[in-house]
């Protein structure tokens, strides 16, 4: 455990120092409160419950934009960068596993960004207080859809190897996911479009809690092919990623 | 017992064939491993410390096998790696801290190295700030952590002025001598390496060539190759070429390569009779850049 931390110590020291840790907080922060349009002083108080659901959803929303570019910008200095630098070599010619490398890497990425995309998120509830259903309805939502780019990420710095090809790969890739939905809905594949819009998990969490018969709900709306479909391509990347890393040579 | 044993080593990178059956043994001591850029020291090198996976072949170090036992070949062998990466914004004492957590080293011993390699007064600088030479000693150092048995060294003069080069090689010597470290040291810089191997491979075209102690691979003890001052360096020349000599003709002296002293000898006394002083003779023996020279061109 001891081992794990002192790695988890130097990704931090490496790639993620106060400036970038700073620049991501603030741009998540700036972006989110940009969304917010009503203040909670004009907003009646039976419409509050409503404002933080309305505001939170789309805060949310805005967030992909910033996200897709700071994980691309991260995974690419801290994989691909590493290893066109030799980095990556010089920490493995220590009695380190590979494994314990990526998983390192994977965690305390997917620690920072999903703390950046929470706290805004806390900032609506000193405005609307919580709104119990909507918070979780966001947060489960966008912890699936933070672990899909994270592994996405992951798996094209290490095909990519250098830190321009790999930003321009997973920029290109994933704000190509992000607007998949629109481009069926375009071509009237409704229900697919739906099922591959990882951000409308939201909105059918937040039905589902607030339903009498959940389950029901969750099924009927196509939330589960959601959830399946964004775990298993998770995972399906993340092993991509340990298969790669395992085999590759660090010449 | 040999400490590094390879054996049928091959790896190709597509088309490219690095490692062509590799066969090496390197015995406790300063060892050397030379041969021309692009003869596979590097990937031999990357190979012993599991970055790099081999096509055929085995390899052990300390009797573990590379494949199967890296992680603890790993915990006993340090690699410095040719152009070994140094994060510029990290300060040396905080940079070394790391490096003693990945092989459970202490603080202590990072100040014990610093101290070592003379960076103990800079530990507070960032590394950007460093001269090539002091990164060059940090790299050593940071090799240094965790009591290692055995240091592979992946070109540890590169970009090293004359002065730097003498150094670290001799810190190496002296680290051999007083901490009874083992080291292999890949180079293409003979001259230097030569004052401190015991052992040597010469590696070309992905295979050894030549292997064994520096003293069977080098006949020192003929000292058949002379420099001579004369008052006439280009009358020398013609008149020693008349009689069949080897020669290089280097400006302020005459290089000679003669196979029989006593020969040679006599030849030298003669030349007062065409008018050639001499100042001085130097025996200066075969050196391993010669060897190296013949045995790659064959």
């Amino acid at each position: 455990m001891k081992h794990v931390l002192d790695i988890l110590k130097l990704e931090y020291d490496l790639n993620w120092r106060p400036p970038i840790l700073g620049i991501i907080y603030a741009t998540f922060f700036a972006i989110y409160l940009s969304n917010l349009k009503y203040s909670a002083a004009i907003v009646e108080e039976w419409e509050k419950v409503y404002m933080y659901v309305f505001e939170m959803m789309g805060g949310y929303m805005y967030l992909s934009i910033p996200l897709i570019a700071f994980i691309g910008y991260v995974y690419s200095r801290s994989i691909a960068g590493s290893i066109s630098s030799g980095l990556m070599k010089t920490i493995l010619s220590y009695p380190v596993k590979r494994k314990k490398i990526l998983a390192v890497k994977f965690t305390l990425g997917y620690l920072i960004f999903f703390i950046a995309g929470i706290l805004p998120m806390l900032y609506s509830w000193f405005l609307y207080g919580i709104q119990v259903e909507a918070f979780i309805s966001v947060t489960t939502t966008y912890a699936l859809k933070l672990f899909f780019y994270t592994a996405f990420a992951i798996s094209i710095s290490l095909m990519a190897r250098e830190s321009l090809a790999s930003l321009t790969e997973i920029l290109f890739s994933l704000y190509i996911v992000e607007s998949l939905p629109s481009f069926l809905y375009m071509l009237k594949l409704d229900r697919l479009a739906k099922i591959v819009n990882v951000n409308m998990l939201a909105l059918i969490l937040h039905n589902t809690f607030t339903s009498d018969n959940p389950l029901a709900t969750l099924i009927e709306s196509d939330g589960v092919y959601i959830i399946l479909l964004y775990s298993s391509l998770s995972v399906i990347f993340t092993s991509i990623s340990i298969i790669i890393f395992q085999k590759m040579d660090l010449d | 017992m040999n400490i590094v044993e390879i054996e049928g080593l091959a790896k190709s990178f597509g088309k490219i064939v690095a490692l062509n059956g590799l066969d090496m043994h390197i015995p406790r001591g300063v060892s050397g491993f030379i041969g021309p850029n692009g003869a596979g020291k590097t990937t031999t090198i990357n190979i012993l410390a599991g970055l790099v996976k081999p096509t055929k072949g085995t390899a052990t170090i300390f009797g573990l096998d590379i494949r199967s036992e890296s992680l603890e070949i790993r915990r006993r062998v340090r690699f410095m790696l040719e152009n070994m990466y140094l994060p510029g914004h990290l300060s040396v004492e905080k940079y070394m801290k790391h490096v003693a957590c990945l092989c459970n080293s202490t603080f202590k011993e990072v100040i014990e190295v610093l101290e070592i390699v003379g960076l103990k007064r800079f530990k507070y600088r960032p590394i950007k700030s460093l001269s090539a030479g002091m990164m060059q000693r940090l790299r050593l150092a940071q090799v240094l952590l965790g009591n290692p048995e055995l240091i592979v060294l992946d070109e540890p003069t590169a970009n090293l002025d004359p002065i730097g080069k003498i150094e670290i090689l001799e810190k190496i010597a002296e680290l051999n001598r007083e901490k009874s470290i083992n080291f292999l040291i890949s180079s293409h810089i003979l001259p230097e390496l030569e004052r401190i191997i015991d052992w040597v491979s010469i590696i070309n075209d992905g295979r050894i060539i030549a292997e064994g102690r520096l003293s069977d691979i080098i006949p020192r003890k003929k000292y058949n190759i002379f420099r001579i001052f004369s008052s006439d360096n280009k009358k020398l020349v013609n008149i020693l070429k008349s009689q069949g000599y080897s020669i290089e003709f280097k400006g302020s002296y005459v290089k000679v390569e003669a196979e029989n002293h006593w020969e040679f000898y006599k030849t030298l006394s003669s030349l007062i009779n065409y008018g050639i002083y001499i100042y001085r003779v130097e025996a200066v023996g075969t050196s391993l850049n010669e060897v190296f020279r013949k045995m790659v061109k064959k």
